[in-house]
């Protein structure tokens, strides 16, 4: 008699728990990623990118300029 | 521009007193001249010249579309730094440096750049600031965080 509700019960959480999960998956794997203002504004590390830098690797403050040569 | 006005005095009062890391990165948008200029300063960096062409660079631009970048120019600037100007005109007309100028670019998209310049100060997006002073209120502002 006390097996069938304990299912029910385990049941009943399933579908919201697999929500909550898909959902931090998601956003885990670029749920905001328009990148513009208010955005995700932190730069991703490249390892394929150029790798001109100019300071000490154990400065406070990082700071990152794009630029176009033109 | 930033690195042309702000930049060498960014690097005198922060960079070279260990209170800022700087890095440049490139984001080519204004035509096929960007791409040459920015793929000619990786064949300057083979040869351990980069910072210098890269100043060289800025010092001689005239606008956009100009002329200025085009590849044989590119390879007059190297001789002007005493490159190998062999080496260099092999490394850019082989395209070798492409996929790592794209890749700065492609990163620079992703995080959100959309024109140049374009700062992170700490991994945050702050654009272009106005002038040097405004840039130093912010470093000043990150490192008063930083403690």
């Amino acid at each position: 008699m006390s097996k069938a509700p304990q299912r029910l019960f385990s049941l009943r959480w399933i579908v919201p728990i697999a929500a909550v999960l898909a959902l931090v998956v998601a956003t885990a794997c670029g749920g905001d990623q328009d990148g513009g203002p208010g955005g995700d504004t932190t730069v991703p590390p490249s390892t394929e990118g150029s790798q001109h830098v100019l300071g000490s690797p154990q400065a406070p403050v990082e700071l990152i300029e794009y630029a176009d040569f033109q | 521009m930033f690195a042309r006005s702000a930049s060498p005095q960014l690097i005198e009062e922060y960079v070279n007193t260990g209170k800022v890391r700087y890095v440049f990165k490139y984001f080519p948008f204004l035509g096929d001249e960007s791409y040459y200029a920015a793929e000619a300063a990786e064949c300057a960096s083979d040869q351990g010249k980069f910072w210098e062409y890269h100043d060289l660079l800025f010092a001689r631009w005239q606008g956009e579309g100009v002329g200025t970048f085009l590849p044989d120019k590119l390879k007059g600037y190297a001789g002007e730094l005493a490159l190998d100007t062999q080496a260099f005109s092999a490394c850019l007309d082989s395209r070798r440096h492409e996929a790592t100028v794209l890749a700065d670019k492609r990163d620079g998209t992703q995080a959100g750049v959309k024109y140049t310049p374009t700062l992170f100060l700490n991994g945050e997006l702050m654009g272009a600031p106005r002038d040097y002073e405004e840039l130093k209120a912010k470093i000043e502002e990150a490192l008063n965080e930083a403690g």
